[in-house]
């Protein structure tokens, strides 16, 4: 018996028995991972468990929420309340009083919004205010697990 | 014993314990290498895979549901982990075959009195792997290294058990071939 044969401590007719091939993958073992190998996942993981821990503030503070909400709610309330009472339009009178540069857009009639202005706007608002929370998450790395 | 042990260790870190989790990693950090190196054929690339299945498995534990043992569960991350990221490697480079360096180094880490004989094998073993597929190669090394059983490996492939069983009888067909045609080579000498 060869030298090789003695390491396997059998021979070419016993390698035939199925138990023979479990022994020789028992015995050569695991390729042993780099000894630094738990420190550097136990460290990894400390470090994702401290920013969890310490999140940073949010982008947008709860007091400008607030803000944008009060400034959304009284404008919703002029245009939907007023106009009525007084029977004309004040936003429009208003806004005469100043003289802003008149610029003049010709768009196709598919981009005209005509009478639904107001039930459209109410609904994009939500949907454009929407997009400060997925901001926020994508800065705040959510997103990336 | 042990294995109380262990369940104690991986209901810990599933609450965050990063002690008990240092022990878990000590236990099967060597599986998961051994793993990712036969998927990826590459030291580097698969130290970066074991750190990132170890990451992984830590964030995953809540969702471990003991309904396998946890060598099992661990096996299958590694495995999808390994598939996934042996795509972004093939893309990015062609793979490097195993070699005589990747076992000569293995010299290092293994510091026992037979490590002549042990790489001579591990040598002789790799040649035969070599043969079959690196899915087949998961497989065989799964079933008689880590004993999972066909039904593990079949859930953790996406494959039926009675592929798996056919990829395993091909397999063992092969290493016996090749194995048997090294010894008589070595008696020829």
């Amino acid at each position: 018996m060869n030298k090789r044969n003695k390491l396997f401590g059998l021979s070419s007719s016993k390698i035939e028995d199925d138990s023979s091939l479990r022994d020789l993958f028992q015995s050569v073992g695991y390729e042993s991972a780099p000894p630094h190998m738990e420190d550097v996942v136990i460290s990894r993981l400390q470090v994702e468990k401290s920013k969890a821990l310490t999140p940073g503030g949010p982008l947008i503070p709860a007091s400008v929420w607030v803000g944008i909400g009060a400034i959304a709610f009284f404008a919703l309330l002029y245009v939907m309340v007023l106009p009525e009472r007084a029977g004309d339009r004040p936003i429009s009178d208003w806004l005469h009083q100043w003289s802003f540069p008149e610029f003049q857009v010709i768009l196709p009639p598919v981009f005209s919004l005509g009478a639904d202005v107001l039930p459209l706007l109410i609904f994009i608002l939500p949907c454009i205010l929407i997009q400060f929370v997925l901001m926020k998450n994508v800065y705040e790395g959510r997103y990336s697990r | 014993m042990e294995g109380d042990q262990e369940q104690a260790w991986t209901v810990a870190a599933a609450q965050g314990d990063l002690v008990a989790y240092g022990h878990l990693v000590r236990l099967y950090k060597d599986m998961v290498y051994s793993l990712s190196l036969t998927i990826l054929k590459n030291r580097q690339d698969a130290e970066d895979l074991c750190q990132d299945v170890l990451v992984k498995a830590f964030r995953m534990l809540p969702q471990y549901r003991h309904e396998a043992p946890l060598k099992a569960w661990l096996y299958r991350i590694a495995y999808h982990e390994g598939l996934n990221r042996l795509k972004k490697v093939q893309r990015a480079r062609s793979t490097i075959e195993l070699d005589e360096a990747v076992y000569g180094k293995s010299l290092e880490f293994n510091n026992g009195p037979n490590n002549l004989e042990i790489t001579d094998k591990k040598q002789l073993l790799h040649q035969a792997l070599n043969h079959l597929t690196t899915q087949d190669q998961i497989l065989i090394q799964a079933y008689y290294f880590e004993d999972l059983s066909i039904r593990e490996m079949s859930e953790m492939t996406g494959l039926s058990e009675s592929n798996v069983k056919i990829k395993l009888h091909r397999s063992r067909k092969i290493l016996h071939l090749v194995l048997q045609k090294s010894m008589a080579d070595e008696q020829a000498k």
